[in-house]
């Protein structure tokens, strides 16, 4: 098993060398550090001298891979916009973003407020829509199903801006049983934090319980379940015991590679609802067009991909033992 | 209507739309004349849900398609002066020709759908002198004041019983316009509608023309003509009775600066049929070279194919759409002569959009390929091909793409509403579409303002909602019908 997670590591680096450099290529030769000064400082009245002043600010002004103007050779190999802002993120060492703050100090204050929406929604995500579809597939043979599943394709096809809108309508402004928007920590933020969940759970429902279901009911076609049914097993322990332990690693295959991604949180959720996290973060910055916070997340996003595709493949060892990782 | 001169205005998007009705009947037409690829979609036509979802989808792209067509017409004061063709600035569509009812009655400010007066109270002078009323609409105020004139009674009455008389007026104009949509839906539908899909049930189940007529009113048949026939003449009348009354009133109301809402939610279905249609188009190419070469090539070929998918899926989709639009914009305001008029600068954005989706996109369906090649390499008849000495290409074209073509359409069909619904929630980030442009995400994020309003303004989210809501979930319906013929992994139970 060590050898195994030590060859997927070793694996992760060179994809990883690759996003690092194609973010760095994207960036920085799209959009020349020239034409980012200029629209950050706007387009009218900016002198050259400003547009340096501002590189020279940054560390944008020394060369993409080559620094002319280092002191020794291995300083002008090193001293580049490449190695600075690029590499430097395999250590985690985000730098400072556009606009003078220190990302990795931001990212760990943010990363709470994201956590405390998605780690409840997923969890009580992944009990309901399993229940759900459960209970959908014991009812397949009788006109439940059909309704099922036409409820679930009419809630997928309402965009989930929908829910968000008249949950804050309807519960917020209407009723005001919960508070619009906003956000605190400790036992009073609860309230906040109940809303977004809500609307979250109604808008992906009816994608996932669809899905299950369609997994659940491939499983019922398997030889199993009539020798479970042949020994006089009920069909709800059929459905909650058998059914349910074999159906774990599709299921698993989508949710644990989403694992990491709890953290960033999801971007229109704490938009709507003005909830301080990462998603948030990303948003303000691609709306103040910060490169430095854009490029960090997205090199995060990556870490955090890679490390959720190692942990699907040790789950399946988990649940499934015939599955052996060499 | 038009008297001046007309010239065409082609949009590179107008281009994109086109195009890509020309593979599709190319693809039809391919498809259709091989019978073991025409199988799966006799499913599709017998089925009454596929029919009826499709031709509500086919309305939908018809309206979006005369979208497609944009013209510029002569200023002919400027011509006159100049002595030559002087063309105005305003790019219109045929779309926008037909909506003309509705396009050009526009209020000052908000009003409620079917309204008499806007939303909000001003000062209007009475001749009981000054007071604050709800203004009186466009029309209806041009028909007050004819009426002041020509009715003393009207005149003498006071400002309430006025109001009261245009409420009556209302409630036998929309009856009329209920009677006379019906009548002008209807009409075309018998004369023309009825009459065709007869003749098509005739040659299809080899009927008469009585026995058409009976399964097309009466239901019966291998193909559902009930269904069809009644879906179309529905969306006649619907049709009929939006532009007869859109011409009096404001069927949804109007939005803050004035402009009908209803006409802004039809004219957004362009953006997003072609955001939801052209997009998978755009990573078709390479998701079916690269995979397929992946699957059938296999060695250092597909090493290389998996090293670039992997890292490229690694990066999180969202952030790098979001970074590719904050460099298009860059890249827009450092050249900005290249975009002269406001609908070319509004329409390169989209294009972009388009052509950033497809290209972040095309990882799902070249790994479904690149699976699906790796099996049918090893079916007989190609291991038989390559060992005659086919060439790779002539096999990869005439056994491996057909057989994979399944994946390509149900990824593309499965794919159209999840694109529709992402850009409302791209322009509410705010790197969806140009402000500019008329699309349901900006009407849905200009709506969540006026949501907070008192009195709640509802309607433009209503329109845009519902809109939106139909076409996604009469994609997704038909989607279903596609994927279950379609796919040969149909999983029965015992």
């Amino acid at each position: 098993m060590s050898a195994y997670i030590l060859r997927r590591f070793l694996y992760a680096i060179p994809i990883l060398i690759g996003v690092n450099l194609i973010t760095f290529l994207l960036f920085f030769l799209v959009t020349p550090p020239d034409d980012m000064a200029r629209a950050h400082l706007g387009h009218k009245h900016t002198e050259q001298k400003d547009i340096e002043n501002w590189k020279i600010q940054r560390g944008y002004d020394k060369g993409l891979f080559w620094n002319e103007k280092g002191e020794s050779l291995w300083n002008k190999a090193t001293d580049t916009i490449f190695v600075n802002k690029s590499a430097s993120l395999f250590v985690f060492d985000f730098g400072v973003s556009d606009e003078g703050r220190n990302i990795g100090h931001d990212i760990k204050e943010r990363m709470g407020a994201s956590l405390s929406i998605t780690v409840p929604l997923f969890l009580v995500g992944l009990i309901l829509h399993v229940a759900i579809s459960l209970l959908v597939v014991l009812f397949r043979k009788t006109y439940i199903n059909w309704w099922a599943i036409v409820i679930c394709v009419a809630l997928m096809s309402i965009s989930g801006l929908f829910y968000y809108i008249a949950g804050q309508f309807v519960l917020g402004r209407t009723f005001k049983l919960l508070p619009i928007s906003g956000y605190s920590t400790g036992l009073e933020g609860v309230k906040f934090v109940i809303l977004p969940i809500l609307c979250a759970q109604l808008a992906g429902m009816g994608a996932a319980v669809r899905v299950y279901t369609t997994y659940f009911k491939e499983q019922m076609g398997q030889d199993y379940v009539r020798t479970v049914r042949a020994m006089g097993l009920s069909e709800v322990r059929l459905l909650f015991t058998h059914v349910l332990k074999n159906t774990m690693l599709p299921i698993l295959t989508g949710v644990v590679a989403s694992l990491p991604f709890l953290f960033i949180g999801s971007l229109v959720l704490e938009a709507f609802f003005a909830i301080p996290g990462l998603g948030d973060y990303i948003i303000e910055a691609i709306q103040g067009k910060d490169f430095a916070v854009v490029r960090s997340m997205v090199f995060l996003g990556s870490v955090l991909y890679i490390f959720g595709l190692l942990l699907t493949d040790i789950s399946y060892t988990l649940f499934d033992p015939r599955v052996r990782l060499k | 209507m038009i008297a001046a001169a007309v010239r065409p205005y082609i949009l590179f998007t107008d281009v994109a739309a086109w195009s890509v009705v020309a593979m599709f009947i190319a693809f039809a037409l391919y498809t259709l004349r091989k019978p073991h690829l025409r199988e799966p979609w006799r499913l599709v036509f017998r089925s009454p849900m596929a029919m009826t979802t499709g031709i509500v989808l086919v309305f939908f792209a018809s309206l979006g398609l005369a979208d497609c067509v944009h013209f510029q017409s002569e200023n002919t004061e400027a011509s006159a002066e100049a002595d030559k063709v002087i063309w105005n600035n305003e790019v219109k569509s045929v779309l926008d020709v037909v909506l003309a009812p509705l396009l050009e009655n526009e209020e000052k400010t908000f009003s409620r759908p079917f309204a008499i007066v806007a939303l909000s109270k001003e000062s209007i002078e009475t001749k009981e002198g000054s007071i604050r009323d709800y203004p009186l609409l466009k029309r209806f105020q041009t028909m007050h004041e004819e009426r002041l004139k020509s009715d003393p009674t009207y005149a003498a009455l006071s400002r309430e019983d006025q109001l009261a008389e245009f409420r009556s007026m209302r409630e036998r104009e929309v009856r009329e316009l209920a009677m006379s949509s019906l009548m002008r839906g209807l009409l075309p539908w018998v004369l023309i509608v009825i009459p065709l899909l007869a003749l098509i049930a005739m040659k299809v189940e080899r009927i008469n023309f009585k026995v058409a007529i009976c399964r097309i009113f009466k239901g019966g048949g291998d193909h559902p003509w009930w269904a069809i026939a009644h879906i179309s003449g529905a969306l006649m009348i619907l049709f009929a009775f939006v532009i007869l009354a859109g011409d009096q009133y404001h069927i949804m109301g109007t939005n803050k600066s004035g402009a009908d809402v209803l006409m802004n939610a039809i004219r957004s279905i362009r953006v997003g049929l072609i955001f939801g249609v052209f997009t998978p188009i755009v990573m078709l190419p390479l998701a079916i070279l690269l995979g397929i070469s992946a699957g059938f090539f296999g060695g250092w070929i597909d090493d290389v194919i998996q090293y670039v998918y992997t890292t490229l899926n690694s990066i999180p989709g969202i952030l790098l759409i979001a970074a590719l639009v904050l460099m298009l914009d860059v890249y827009m305001d450092a050249n900005e002569d290249a975009f002269k008029l406001l609908i070319d600068r509004t329409d390169a954005r989209l294009l972009a959009l388009c052509l950033i989706f497809g290209i972040t996109g095309w990882t799902g369906l070249c790994r479904l390929l690149r699976a699906e090649s790796l099996k049918l390499r090893e079916l007989d008849y190609v291991v038989a091909a390559r060992a005659f000495g086919v060439k790779n290409l002539t096999i990869i074209l005439r056994h491996i793409l057909p057989n994979a073509m399944y994946l390509v359409v149900i990824t593309v069909v499965l794919q159209f509403s999840g694109l529709v619904l992402a850009e409302a929630i791209l322009s509410y980030i705010g790197i969806g579409v140009d402000p500019a442009m008329v699309s349901w995400g900006r009407m849905i994020t200009r709506a969540t303002q006026d949501m907070g309003r008192d009195p709640v303004v509802w309607w433009p989210l209503f329109s845009a909602f519902t809109l939106m809501l139909t076409l996604v979930l009469a994609a997704n319906l038909f989607a279903d019908v596609v994927r279950d013929a379609l796919d040969p992994k149909a999983g029965a139970e015992k």
